[in-house]
């Protein structure tokens, strides 16, 4: 009976309740753990990483594969060599900029340190901060003096602007008879050695290229009678301006210059090289006088400037006082006269800048003299004179040349379409009549051209 | 006297000559000249330092003139130069140094580039017994007055190739750097 049921019912048992039927298979697949595919998968599974069987195809790197993070494990600071010296090289720089540009500001404030005081003495405005009336304590107690002495490395910013680190500036303006001053200060290049050591190789071997030095320039612009035109309108000091204004002086070119600097300087300059060099028994014998006349030079050639000079000693470049433009004019307008002076010092290594100091102070002046006494004789003057109106004859001269050929240029133009227009009018045998005319024409041209000159 | 370019063509013939017996192709003779020329153009060097010392320390800041001609068939003006005798013996100098680096420059290419042996025996006398009867030298060194043939400006050594060029020599008369010097040339843009 049972059997019976059994095999009525057989082949759906089974599947009616499988799991305690002794299904071993089915069994068995479901208990198992969970198969590990490390050591066949060469992908890492995320199971892998746990043991330490993760080696499946490396036996041939040393290097352990640890977690991502662990950076430290796969590199030593051995391979980072390379980026070590660069590193390295890259710090040296840094610090040869920063102690380059630290001690070329040091050098520039100890010069304004030094100069500042002759500025604010004689000029109403010095630097770039705007116009301050200094209190009377201020000066009383040398309150600017001062502020500059303290010790911090921090330019006194209204006073001098740095334009490149080895390139600082100031301005000055508001004195009797000048415009304004223009100071520039060039220092050497500290903060790039390499750059300093081409440029002295380059001036041993080319004399294009001059040796580095560290030079302090001014220019000075005197007003020259015209100070309604520089100060316009109603700005304060207008009008004490306009009352006197007799701020004007002869227009010459003189100079003291450096003998080492001199053959240059009248290569380079258009103004001093209208004049003639003559020693002068009374400078020293480092210094010789340009000058476009003998009365000039003694006029100018105080005693107090012979003094300044000597104290200034070799480091003086150049004094010039010029009306002349420094590039050589090539158009009319260029030669207009531009009254300027010039002074050009080398710096002292030792930032001493006492010694210095007179030759300044006269320079600033110098204008006051000029204005008060430089009208010379007309006899002076003409001779001063000529050179000028000889450049503006000469250039002149080559304007109308060019203005003549441009004439010229156009009638031939004009006669050609004229030319033209008539042979495109006529008809192919009329056209050859006409060529062959004007050939002729020329023919009887060339003859008498010969004949003339034979 | 004979003048030194008669000495230096036979220097040169007589060279020619003997380097035609020595065994370049002996190592240690080719080292033994290459040492030779080495030591020749140290001495030059030496020599010129020496010179350049000399003139730093005396430092004549004598006013210097003269009117530089410009050169046979250029347009150009002649050209008036200031400077002073220390500045001219300097530039002097310079320009000797500049003329012995290039020999030894030519010198270099010649011999290690082409491997020419031959000019190493010539180039090591020639240079300096020249450097010896240079102007500079003469003056500063044996202390030469610098008067007749070594006044300042120099005259160019008259040669065949300075005959070829026709440059000619410096002018100080008064006439012409006065003329010449209120020209106004400075300043003038380069093209």
């Amino acid at each position: 009976m049972a059997a019976i049921f059994n095999n009525l019912f057989g082949g759906s048992k089974p599947s009616a309740s499988p799991v305690p039927a002794g299904d071993s298979d089915f069994a068995d697949f479901a208990g198992a753990p969970d198969p590990s595919p490390t050591p066949i998968s060469a992908i890492p599974t995320a199971a892998s990483f746990t043991g330490a069987g993760a080696l499946p195809t490396g036996s041939s790197s040393a290097v352990p594969f640890t977690k991502w993070y662990n950076v430290h494990e796969r590199y030593s600071l051995s391979d980072f060599k390379q980026e070590g010296v660069i590193l390295g090289i890259l710090l040296v720089i840094i610090a040869i900029h920063l102690y380059g540009t630290s001690s070329n500001r040091k050098r520039a404030k100890a010069w304004i340190t030094a100069h500042a005081p002759t500025l604010h003495n004689e000029f109403a405005l010095v630097g770039f901060g705007g116009r301050k009336l200094p209190t009377e304590d201020e000066i009383a107690s040398g309150g600017l003096a001062e502020t500059l002495a303290t010790d911090s490395l921090q330019l006194p910013v209204d006073l001098l602007k740095e334009k490149s680190p080895q390139e600082f500036s100031t301005y000055a303006t508001g004195r009797l008879n000048v415009a304004f001053l223009d100071v520039n200060l060039t220092l050497l290049k500290r903060y790039s050695p390499l750059t300093l050591a081409f440029e002295y190789g380059a001036s041993l071997f080319f004399d294009s290229f001059p040796a580095p030095v560290e030079r302090v320039e001014a220019i000075l612009y005197p007003f020259d009678g015209r100070e309604a035109l520089t100060v316009p309108g109603q700005l304060p000091g207008a009008h004490e301006l306009r009352k006197d204004t007799k701020s004007s002086y002869d227009g010459f070119v003189w100079a003291i210059v450096n003998k080492e600097t001199m053959k240059q300087l009248r290569g380079e300059r258009y103004d001093v090289s209208i004049t003639s060099t003559k020693d002068h028994p009374k400078l020293p014998n480092w210094a010789t006088i340009m000058s476009e006349s003998s009365e000039i030079t003694e006029f100018l050639l105080t005693p107090e400037l012979i003094k300044a000079v000597e104290s200034a000693g070799e480091l003086l470049d150049h004094i010039i006082v010029t009306d002349q433009p420094i590039d050589q004019p090539s158009k009319l307008d260029e030669t207009i006269p531009k009254k300027r002076i010039y002074l050009s010092m080398r710096l002292p290594s030792s930032g001493d800048y006492t010694s210095l100091l007179p030759i300044f102070q006269y320079f600033i002046r110098l204008t006051d003299t000029l204005v008060q006494s430089a009208h010379f004789r007309p006899e002076v003057l003409r001779k001063v004179r000529t050179t000028r109106d000889d450049t503006i004859r000469r250039l002149q001269k080559a304007d109308d040349e060019e203005k003549a050929e441009e004439i010229k240029l156009e009638r031939e133009k004009v006669k050609k379409q004229k030319r033209d227009a008539e042979l495109k009018g006529l008809n192919a045998k009329a056209q050859k009549k006409y060529l062959e005319k004007e050939k002729e024409k020329e023919m009887k041209r060339a003859q008498k051209k010969q004949t003339q000159r034979g | 006297m004979v003048s030194p370019q008669i000495t230096n063509l036979v220097i040169i013939l007589g060279m020619m000559q003997v380097s035609k017996k020595i065994p370049l192709e002996d190592p240690n003779t080719l080292n033994l000249v290459r040492a030779g020329y080495l030591l020749s153009n140290l001495i030059i060097i030496a020599v010129y330092a020496y010179t350049h010392l000399i003139i730093n320390k005396k430092k004549d800041m004598t006013t210097l003139k003269y009117v530089e001609q410009p050169q046979m068939g250029s347009t150009e003006e002649p050209k008036p130069i200031t400077t002073t005798v220390h500045k001219y013996d300097v530039d002097q100098m310079k320009s000797l140094y500049k003329s012995q680096l290039m020999g030894i420059g030519m010198m270099g290419v010649m011999h290690l580039y082409f491997k020419y042996t031959n000019p190493l025996l010539i180039q090591s006398i020639i240079p300096l017994k020249s450097a010896f009867e240079g102007n500079e030298v003469k003056i500063h060194l044996f202390g030469k007055a610098a008067v007749g043939e070594l006044r300042r400006p120099f005259k160019a050594a008259a040669g065949f190739m300075s005959a070829l060029q026709g440059g000619a020599a410096p002018t100080q008369d008064k006439k012409s750097i006065e003329a010449a010097e209120k020209a106004g040339r400075g300043g003038s843009k380069e093209e």
